[in-house]
């Protein structure tokens, strides 16, 4: 009993199985019908997906083609990657966004831009990247695709992973050579820049969680524009509004709004000491607008790439010819009606051919075999072809018994020992019987005399090249020195 | 019931094994003008999905029938006892060499075959024949005669008067030029041989032409696929700056001939296969069509289209997509999209037809440089490809597994192949190539729709 084959993810299974059936096509057509049909009427799920997957887990097979599993482990050091720099990335901001050295408070209307409005307007961009054949769009998603940052991954991917000429079109947007090639490149490319982007989120609201545990940060706000407070508090209202309803202290006042205003020319002395512990209840504010507004909107895409990631890996299995070639020969009867296994023809040994008589004179008695040709057209047809006349005809073989041939050979044979002519049917077969015939009649007229054996052709076209063949060959496995055939032609 | 099961007999050379290549698609059939080549009793089953429905049996031929029969008759009890004296004869003859073909073809016979005699009818009859058909009548098996035309002669009616002294049922077969129609006509008529054999011949039949119908679409679908690689195949080399090099183009343009044409091959292969030609490749003929370069003057002249057929389709093509500006403008445009198109896409087919493939030299992402060749961009070369295709999987639907010599084809009757295809179809295939043209890819649907084309097309060639 074969080992249990190790499980194989959606993606390595996708990879493997048209690799496989490319390769798989030497096998006989009749043998993979055969093969794939027995699988698939053991296989319970109709799914398509389940079918071919449990199909790759029982069809005979070598040591697989490791491509997958490669592809699929860089597909993963790829991935691991991106959350790394994205995390680092978002880690790094939130430092630099939260950084408060005591002298002035930490600016929400500058944290906010960079942490919040900034990743609106990129998701944005991201977005202008789903849609497909929207007249001009293509131009502006070749454009964003430069700067994206799944597509820098998938860039890489390619330089590390190298894979084969057929795959690699999977890992570049708007080169796969099948739609759903295309498809799935997009999604991955997708895949890898908002799995980045959860991170970034995700570092900078975890960074910005522990600056607030573990220091003391004062928030303010501050801009060139004349704001008014009581606008900034209608915005400010505005944005809390998911979580005002649970988290009401996460929803800064006009009086804070008020108070927490400040200009950097006057440095910190707009702050009253009093005033220094109210200024920390922006935290909550700021960190909840970057999960509502960072994470949560990268999530959901993220979540959406996966779903649509999984969608399209299948696509790029089902979708593959060879697969779907696999589904029909899994889905419909399989018809043989050829041999089990093909048939060896024999290999005729080399056989030698019959000689030719010299050249003949006189007159001769003859045989006519199975009605060959008509007694009274014998002679003529021995002189125009033979060159010889004949004196003494018998006939055997056909409707004839066994009897009446000994019967006509003694005839034949009697006081006799000159030349003897068989005249045969040259469109007929020599069978085993007509050179039973032949060997009796030699037996009974003595080795020396020639016996001329002349197939009569059907038309006046004269015996053709294949029969001659045919025949010389049948006479000369007998091996008879004075037995001879003679068609009249060259 | 008993499983229908069929000995193919008679005299050697007449044909039995050609008749059951024919029957059964097995071009692994040895058939050999030298008599003698079949040796020992051979089974063909037709199964469905494993289960068998009929079984063809193909046999040695008779070589010592008049022997044979002066043993039967030496050792008759009555026309009631006459089965079984054959039974005997087999049974004491087993492993003698002299009677090895008669006990070969009998065993089968006394096992409950019926009898499918082959005689030629191609070739006058002889009483030579009578010893054997008479000791198949001791066998009391149900019986049919086949006249086979291996040759150009035709003495089928002196035949038919000599058969049907012996055989109830007589029937003409051609094993070399049959049809599929007639073969399953042929093959539902061995039903009358014992009509407990009807249903499962018939079910057969019904299989088998069921089958028919699936190769046609599965040749489509390669065929289909084979257009989607060929005209989305490119081919690149790296270069060292952003110059052009002639010697690496000329390398990668050999290559993507190459890979085109290999993958052609690849096929054909295929469609062989389905269609059960698997020993047909060896035996294309070097002067064919079929073995013509794809690329060349002459391939492109028998197979595509001509210029003015390219004009108008390219120009139907773009009238459709300027109608469709047309239709947005609810006509204030006065049409002039339509005609706009039409104008562009007349002109691009025509313009277009002097490149092969397009060549461009390619920044990397990460540095360097890449002089990328394709995907092909002549606009007749789909219509090539296709006419080859179609043209392939004409000669080998119509090919009938006995014949043993190589695909040759009509070239007078086949010139301009491309012209069979009707002018509505190649407008909605110029609209596929040119999406694969422009986009490298086609959707399900589409692929689906260019199965389906081709389907059409595979059926009507």
């Amino acid at each position: 009993m074969p080992p249990p084959r190790p499980s194989t993810t959606l993606f390595e299974d996708a990879i493997d199985v048209p690799v496989w059936l490319e390769n798989d096509r030497p096998t006989a057509y009749a043998v993979r019908v055969r093969r794939d049909r027995d699988i698939g009427s053991q296989l319970r799920s109709r799914d398509a997906v389940q079918q071919v997957r449990g199909w790759w887990h029982t069809v005979e097979r070598g040591p697989a083609d490791a491509s997958g599993a490669r592809l699929h482990r860089i597909r993963g050091l790829v991935t691991a990657a991106m959350i790394a720099i994205g995390a680092s990335f978002g880690a790094g901001v939130a430092l630099a966004a939260f950084h408060y050295d005591g002298t002035r408070p930490v600016n929400v209307v500058t944290l906010l831009a960079t942490l919040v409005i900034a990743q609106l307007a990129l998701l944005v961009l991201t977005l202008l990247l789903l849609p497909r054949g929207v007249p001009g769009l293509r131009a502006i998603q070749d454009l964003l695709e430069t700067v994206n940052p799944g597509a820098w991954a998938a860039s890489v991917y390619r330089r590390i992973a190298r894979p084969s000429r057929d795959l690699a079109p999977l890992f570049g947007w708007h080169h796969g050579r099948t739609a759903a090639a295309a498809r799935f490149a997009k999604w991955q490319m997708l895949f890898w820049s908002q799995t980045a982007a959860v991170a970034f989120n995700t570092a900078a609201i975890g960074t910005g969680i522990a600056l607030v545990t573990f220091t003391d940060l004062a928030f303010g706000w501050s801009t060139t524009l004349q704001a008014d407070p009581h606008v900034i508090a209608r915005w400010v209202d505005a944005l809390s509004l998911p979580w005002r309803a649970w988290a009401p202290a996460a929803v800064p006042d006009l009086s804070l709004i008020e108070r927490s205003q400040f200009f950097r020319l006057d440095g910190a002395r707009v702050l009253g000491v009093d005033a220094s512990r109210a200024l920390t209840g922006w935290w909550a504010f700021t960190i909840l607008a970057i999960v509502t507004y960072g994470l949560l909107p990268r999530l959901a895409l993220w979540a959406l790439c996966v779903v649509r990631l999984r969608a399209a890996t299948c696509a790029l299995l089902l979708e593959d010819p060879r697969v779907v070639a696999l589904l029909d020969r899994m889905a419909t009867p399989a018809i043989e009606t050829a041999a089990r296994e093909p048939e060896n023809a024999r290999i005729a040994a080399a056989l030698p051919d019959a000689s030719h008589p010299d050249a003949l004179v006189g007159a001769a008695r003859a045989v006519i075999w199975s009605g060959s040709i008509a007694p009274t057209a014998a002679d003529s047809h021995a002189r125009r072809t033979l060159g010889i006349a004949l004196n003494d005809i018998v006939e055997a073989g056909g409707g004839r018994t066994l009897a009446e041939d000994q019967t006509a050979i003694d005839r034949l044979c009697h006081g006799y020992a000159g030349n003897v002519v068989v005249l045969t049917r040259a469109w007929e077969p020599p069978l085993l019987e007509f050179l039973d015939f032949v060997a009796a009649l030699r037996s009974a007229l003595g080795s020396e005399p020639s016996i001329i054996v002349s197939p009569v052709a059907e038309s006046t076209t004269g015996v053709e090249p294949q029969q001659r063949e045919t025949w010389s060959r049948a006479i000369g496995r007998l091996a008879d020195p004075h037995l001879y055939l003679e068609t009249g032609g060259s | 019931m008993s499983l229908p099961r069929f000995a193919i007999v008679g005299h050697p050379n007449k044909g039995k094994s050609s008749i059951v290549a024919t029957l059964a698609e097995d071009d692994s059939v040895a058939i050999s003008p030298e008599p003698g080549t079949t040796r020992i009793a051979r089974a063909y089953p037709m199964r469905l999905d494993g289960v068998t429905l009929y079984e063809l049996i193909d046999t040695p031929g008779f070589q010592r029938a008049r022997e044979m029969l002066a043993w039967l008759n030496a050792h008759d009890r009555g026309a009631g006892a006459r089965t079984d004296v054959v039974r005997e004869f087999v049974e004491q003859h087993d492993g003698v060499e002299r009677f090895h073909d008669e006990c070969q073809l009998l065993r089968p016979i006394l096992d409950g075959a019926g009898i499918l005699y082959v005689v030629d009818g191609s070739r006058p009859y002889g009483a030579e024949y009578e010893p054997e058909m008479e000791v198949l009548r001791w066998t009391g098996q149900p019986r049919m005669a086949l006249i086979n035309m291996i040759g150009a002669g035709d003495h089928v009616d002196e035949w038919r008067a000599a058969l049907s002294q012996f055989f109830s049922i007589v029937r003409v077969f051609d094993a070399m030029r049959s049809d599929f129609d007639r073969r399953i006509e042929l093959l539902r008529a061995f039903g009358a041989i014992d009509e407990t054999w009807l249903t499962p011949l018939n079910s057969a039949a019904d299989a088998l032409a069921a089958e028919r119908l699936r190769r046609k679409t599965r040749a489509a679908a390669e065929i289909a696929d084979l257009l989607v690689d060929v005209l989305t195949t490119t081919e690149a080399a790296a270069l060292p700056d952003e110059r052009p090099d002639p010697a690496v183009e000329a390398t990668v343009r050999a290559r993507l001939r190459k890979t085109v044409s290999l993958r052609e091959l690849a096929a054909r292969r295929t469609v062989q296969e389905i269609y059960h030609h698997t020993g047909l490749e060896a035996r294309e003929a070097a002067a064919s069509f079929l073995t013509e370069d794809l690329f060349s003057a002459r391939s492109f002249s028998v197979f595509g289209l001509s210029s003015s057929q390219l004009a108008m389709t390219g120009a139907a093509s773009g009238a459709v997509a300027g109608g469709l500006v047309d239709a947005m403008l609810g006509g204030a445009s006065l049409f002039l999209g339509a005609g706009i198109g039409a104008l562009i896409g007349a002109t691009g087919a025509l313009v277009g037809s002097d490149r092969l493939a397009k060549v461009e030299v390619l920044g990397q992402p990460l540095g360097g440089y890449e002089l990328r060749l394709g995907p092909i961009t002549d606009p007749n070369f789909p219509w090539v490809m296709l006419g080859r295709a179609l043209l392939h999987v004409r000669l080998v639907a119509e090919r009938n597994h006995a014949r043993r010599e190589a695909l040759v084809l009509d070239a007078e009757r086949d010139e301009h192949h491309a012209d069979a295809i009707d002018a509505a179809r190649r407008r909605t295939l110029d609209g596929i190539f040119r999406t694969l043209r422009n986009d490298g890819s086609i959707d399900r649907r589409q692929r689906q729709q260019l199965i389906d084309e081709i389907t059409a097309l595979v059926e009507t060639a």
